[in-house]
């Protein structure tokens, strides 16, 4: 009987201290946007915002009347060197904006200063046309590290194109490792001595052998590895100690999606992937491609003019609750992310649109008003030489919505940059708990059952709670989220759709 | 790869050392083949402590290596170099042939060249570290050197006084806690024959871990932490203080999860008593901690006990009554003195009793007042405190705090007296952040600049201010992010916040102030709006609100192009893939988030859209010709993005 009222008492005890909280997640889109201008309009609609120290954002502006000032004022923290418009030079904007410069990809021959004159031969994976004498020796790989320094085009964000077409160089081969040693040891000497970061990454985008869709292992393959040392796991990669790339310290993970159905797992997967990066010790982040990169000349865009209706037929673009979702996860997950495919000069009156022989020839279409002329006037022909204009670009506004993402994060996400994330457990419309892994392999297993991720970041008083899951239908759905080191508190709100769901909490 | 030399052996607790950085390549073993760089540095000084106005010297001796011992030359580094010795803080050189980026050229191996720095310090530095640079003749333009070893001098003052040495000696503070000792922690206790006290915390894999040292400290100020730790991956930490001034801190790799460990040095500020300083695993590899040492000698603050200050020519009785205040966390305010006099438009002095330092000193207007100081000064006994200045906004236009603080008296500063923003009393104030002293920032306040209330769908708008605040300002709107700057302009109603910081301290939140909506103002309701779309004849979207799901919508489709035989409709709306025979008719969505709708013609009962028509290489992999529908030319399928705003 004792026990029974000891029991009583206790359920009393928890029922009087258990505290559920309800949570409004926030508007992923700013207040005052209106895509259907058909400009970009981030710049008018988001207010002056700084990136948390050791993140990064590579936005360029989508207007020339844009500074570097305004890109730098909205959160944008290094700028594409080959992207500075009409403002001034590049030393004009070294002297301006040290240690913000972002080398925009250069190609092996551009890093290298190749001439790559030579007949197309391939051999053992590489190309004689710009390797002629093979791989560079140690001693060429190191020198080449100091030519590149004494340059001045070793910014402080270094992102190579080094891993496709003819100038490739397969990333094994030794030369790499002398080369990135060497470059690496000029950064550390030079973050010696200014304590600015910098971020040095071979490529855009990775291969390495963890991928989730692998028939040939299991979950519990891919779970293990969060309870082991990289240097246990079973396959290692180029960037574990001692491998070719181990001395740089970054991975960007290339979001280069493909067909529809695929993206949610490929999406788990890099959230995967940037988890062992981390784990190597290794900054990550997204390099974003606005589009899918799949099905070209397939979905037609409108552009509407008083004369008639224009259509560009493209690559599909991407869900825009997908593109705001990843400029958020970028930072949650890693510490930078590069809008790649945004374009720079986007009159306001669409006027003229940016025209390309061959390539626009087979993807623009013409739908003329009653008395409008039979073809598209306004075209404006791209191409070497030609004087300098602004000109239109279909589908302008889709880069908005990555940038909102990246606000979205900094409004919240970004002022516990430096909290502690927790995986918390959750459970949707009253049903069971989905429990929180103790390994933290949440993401494995979301990705094996085709669930959602509840997530958040401590620091100090403040919690950034969010929710988001790829394979969500369309409905509403009632969630209850635990705190995850009190698990007499929970948070409930309502979640519907694919996108993120964020709200900053004071704890 | 890196590696040490000493230069030159610890004196007694002063000592001299030149510490070298050489860069050599990997794999060989033998230091001096494998240096990359064809010189050789060193530095020197004939004398290890100096005095404060003692004159000594330094040189820099360069030596061109002998190649042919070289493997690895590089071809950008060669005997052709400049040279740069950063000087540390309160050092003049006063001779000697060295000059800054002096040219050097070096031919033949075994030549050298020594540079001689003559100079003395004028004041007691931090540090008396001097740095070796190398660059090469391109760093003029570059601006990149390389480091090639330092060199430290012991600094004697001999003018201290004898109550600042009494004072150092006081403030010499060092402390040690065991992590395994502390009783807010998440890892768990495990035993290492090395580790202090032969325990640790923290678990590998489990790089979330994090300790709670309770630090007590006797004054406020920057104190060195010392962390002791094992890692078989560099960690990320992040580091607060009672919850605030989080800094990440990324720790090197002592390169073993037992038996070798690595101790860390970084800053941190701290007021004077108990505080939890939380050390927290963020990333990249585990942190096992096993203790931290926390040393210091902050100068302590001085006593403020003097102001000196000029009225305007009018209205000198509203001087009186107001206040002299010190504060040591920028938020809260003691009053020290109440002046009781009217002013009298020249300068005036005011001595009063006071024992208690503070980090910042104001000024703050009597109730009548709205500032009107043509100048303060403040003072501890005859010296003149210097600092940080700040001050109260809104301010008559030209008439702000800032001319109450510039040194002249031929301009007043006087508070809003009128229109929005009008204050009189102590929400008027000027003051100082005394230098040498101040570790916390100014909690700013918030005061309403422009505009009544908001309405979004007009446009009208309020302005706020940060009044009174040092750093730089962040707003904060209902617990989420609102913008930086001083002020913020406005149309959403709710409670705002902001908070101030310098890089190194960050205030408390200002006391929040609410932003209300226009009683007339009708919420605008949110309305879809289209992104982008392609041919209307192959999708055309219908977003109509659900009458059964208030918020939520309902997807149509009324595009006309027909269904291929052999093909069903693919419909993706979201992340769902939809198959059917029909347009899409009244569609879930329920909720006012982004989307996409996109619509293919695919054929019955493909597995996965990941087939696609052979190009012209032919078919293989993914590609089959059939999988999907040509509808129209240009378009294998529409897609539609939309918003709500």
């Amino acid at each position: 009987m004792k026990k029974l009222i000891l029991l009583w008492v206790l359920l009393g005890t928890l029922t009087l201290h258990a505290q559920t909280i309800p949570v409004t997640f926030k508007n992923t889109i700013p207040t005052g946007y209106d895509p259907t201008s058909q400009a970009p309009g981030f710049m008018e609609v988001s207010p002056n915002i700084t990136m948390p120290a050791g993140h990064a954002l590579v936005k360029p502006p989508t207007k020339q009347s844009y500074t570097w000032a305004q890109t730098f004022a909205k959160g944008g923290t290094h700028y594409n060197r080959n992207e500075l418009g009409n403002e001034g030079s590049l030393a004009t904007f070294r002297t301006t904006y040290p240690d913000k410069e972002y080398n925009g990809v250069p190609t092996i021959p551009l890093i290298f200063g190749l001439p790559c004159a030579g007949p197309e031969q391939w051999v053992d994976g590489y190309n004689k046309k710009c390797w002629p004498n093979g791989p560079f020796s140690d001693a060429e790989a190191r020198a080449k590290a100091h030519e590149v320094w004494n340059s001045g085009n070793a910014s402080n964000l270094w992102i190579g194109e080094t891993m496709e077409n003819f100038p490739f160089m397969p990333a094994d081969k030794p030369m790499w490792h002398s080369f990135y040693d060497e470059l690496a040891g000029l950064y550390e000497a030079k973050k010696a001595q200014d304590q600015k970061p910098f971020f040095l990454c071979h490529n855009y985008f990775t291969t390495s052998p963890y991928y989730l869709g692998n028939t040939s292992k299991t979950q519990a393959d891919w779970e293990v590895m969060y309870t082991q040392d990289p240097s246990q796991w079973a396959m290692k990669s180029w960037f574990h100690p001692g491998a070719t790339l181990s001395r740089t310290n970054t991975v960007m993970e290339g979001i280069y999606f493909g067909a529809f159905d695929l993206n949610p797992g490929q999406a788990m997967n890099t959230l995967f992937c940037m988890e062992l990066w981390q784990k190597l010790g290794k900054y990550t982040g997204m390099f974003f491609f606005n589009h899918h990169e799949w099905a070209p000349e397939s979905f037609p865009d409108k552009v509407t003019f008083p004369e008639g209706t224009f259509f560009r037929s493209d690559k599909p673009v991407h869900d825009p609750a997908f593109q705001i979702l990843m400029g958020f996860l970028a930072h949650e997950y890693g510490n930078i992310f590069v809008d790649w495919g945004t374009f720079l000069k986007q009159p306001a009156s669409k006027k003229p649109i940016g025209y390309y022989q061959p390539v626009h020839q087979s993807m623009d279409y013409w739908r003329p008003n009653a008395g409008g002329p039979a073809t598209f006037p306004y075209y404006y022909q791209l191409g070497v030489g030609l004087p300098p204009q602004d000109f239109y670009s279909p589908l302008a506004v889709s880069s908005d919505y990555s940038y909102f993402g990246n606000l979205l994060w900094m409004q919240t996400g970004g002022v516990v940059a430096n909290g502690t994330p927790y995986y918390c457990s959750y459970r949707l419309d009253g049903n069971a708990w989905i429990d929180r892994k103790v390994t933290g392999s949440d993401i494995v297993s979301a990705y094996f059952t085709k669930r959602g991720i509840a997530r958040c970041r401590i620091s100090g008083s403040k919690m950034v709670l969010y929710y988001f899951n790829m394979y969500a239908d369309n409905l509403k759905h009632a969630i209850e989220i635990k705190h995850p080191t009190n698990p007499a508190k929970s948070y409930t709100g309502t979640v519907c759709g694919s996108g993120i769901h964020v709200v900053l909490l004071d704890i | 790869m890196h590696t040490n030399i000493n230069f030159a052996r610890c004196i007694l607790a002063c000592f001299l050392f030149l510490n070298a950085n050489h860069l050599f390549a990997n794999g060989l073993k033998n230091e001096n083949e494998a240096d990359l760089d064809p010189v050789l540095f060193s530095m020197s000084a004939d004398r290890s402590v100096v005095k404060v106005g003692e004159e000594f010297s330094i040189d820099v001796h360069c030596t061109l290596r002998d190649f042919s011992g070289l493997r690895l030359f590089p071809v950008s580094l060669d005997g052709e170099f400049v040279l740069k010795v950063v000087f540390p803080e309160g050092f003049v050189q006063t001779a000697g042939n060295y000059d800054h980026a002096v040219p050097v050229k070096l031919l033949r191996p075994g030549d050298k060249a020594v540079y001689r720095l003559t100079g003395k310090f004028v004041s007691r530095p931090p540090s008396g570290k001097f740095m070796l640079l190398r660059g090469t003749k391109h760093s003029a333009e570059t601006g990149r050197y390389l480091y090639r070893g330092e060199l430290a001098i012991a600094v004697d003052d001999p003018e201290a006084t004898e109550k600042s040495l009494r004072q150092m000696a006081a403030n010499a503070f060092s402390q040690c806690l065991e992590a395994e000792s502390m009783s807010g922690a998440n890892g768990p206790v495990t035993s290492d024959p090395n580790a202090s006290n032969g325990q640790t915390r923290g678990a590998e894999n489990q790089y979330n871990h994090f300790v709670d040292y309770t630090v007590n400290v006797p004054a406020a100020g920057l104190y060195q932490v010392t962390l002791r730790y094992y890692s078989s991956v560099a960690p990320v930490v992040n580091v607060t203080v009672n919850g605030g001034n989080a800094q990440s801190v990324s720790l090197p790799n002592s390169g073993s999860w037992n038996i070798a460990y690595t101790d860390y040095t970084f800053a941190v500020n701290l007021n004077a008593g108990a505080s939890t300083l939380k050390i927290a695993g963020t990333g990249g590899g585990s942190c096992r901690q096993d203790k931290i040492c926390v040393t210091g000698d902050p100068q302590s603050c001085t006593v403020m006990n003097k102001v000196r200050l000029q009225w305007r020519a009018a209205d000198f009785n509203r001087l009186n009554g107001a206040k002299i205040q010190g504060s040591n966390d920028g938020n809260t305010w003691t009053d020290i003195y109440t002046i009781g006099v009217n002013a009298t438009g020249s300068w005036q002095e005011f001595t009063f009793p006071n024992a208690t330092p503070y980090q910042h000193v104001r000024y703050a207007a009597s109730p009548i007042g709205y500032g009107e100081l043509r100048e303060i000064e403040f003072f501890a006994g005859a010296t003149k405190l210097s600092g940080t200045a700040f001050g109260s906004d809104p301010n008559v236009a030209g008439m702000g705090w800032q001319y109450a603080m510039d040194g002249a008296v031929n301009i007043s500063w006087h508070g809003q007296y009128t229109g929005i923003g009008a204050h009189a009393g102590p929400s008027n104030f000027v003051g100082l952040s005394i230098t040498g002293c101040a570790v916390t920032c100014i909690t700013p306040t918030i005061v309403q600049t422009a505009g009544t209330n908001v309405c979004p769908a007009t446009n009208q708008q309020v302005t706020l201010t940060a009044s009174g605040y040092s750093g730089n300002v962040s707003w904060v709107l209902n617990g989420s992010s609102a913008g930086s700057g001083t002020s913020i302009t406005t149309v959403n109603a709710g409670t705002y916040t902001a908070s101030s910081s310098n890089g190194t301290c960050t205030s408390g939140q200002a006391k929040t102030f609410a932003v209300a909506q226009a009683a007339n103002c009708t919420p605008s309701s949110l309305v879809p709006k289209i992104s982008s779309s392609g041919f209307p004849e192959v999708l055309t979207l219908s977003i109509a609100p659900d009458p059964a799901n208030p918020g939520g919508w309902l997807l149509s489709d009324v595009g006309t192009v027909s269904l291929p035989a052999g093909y069903e409709w693919s419909y993706f709306i979201g992340s769902k893939w939809m198959r059917t025979s029909a347009n899409l008719t009244n569609e879930p969505w329920q909720s006012s988030v982004p989307g996409r709708v996109v619509k293919m013609a695919t054929k019955i009962g493909l597995d996965t859209l990941n087939r696609w028509p052979c190009p012209q290489e032919g078919c293989s992999y993914y590609y089959q010709n059939d999988a999907v529908a040509q509808l129209v030319p240009g378009a294998r399928g529409g897609l539609t993005t939309f918003i709500f705003n």
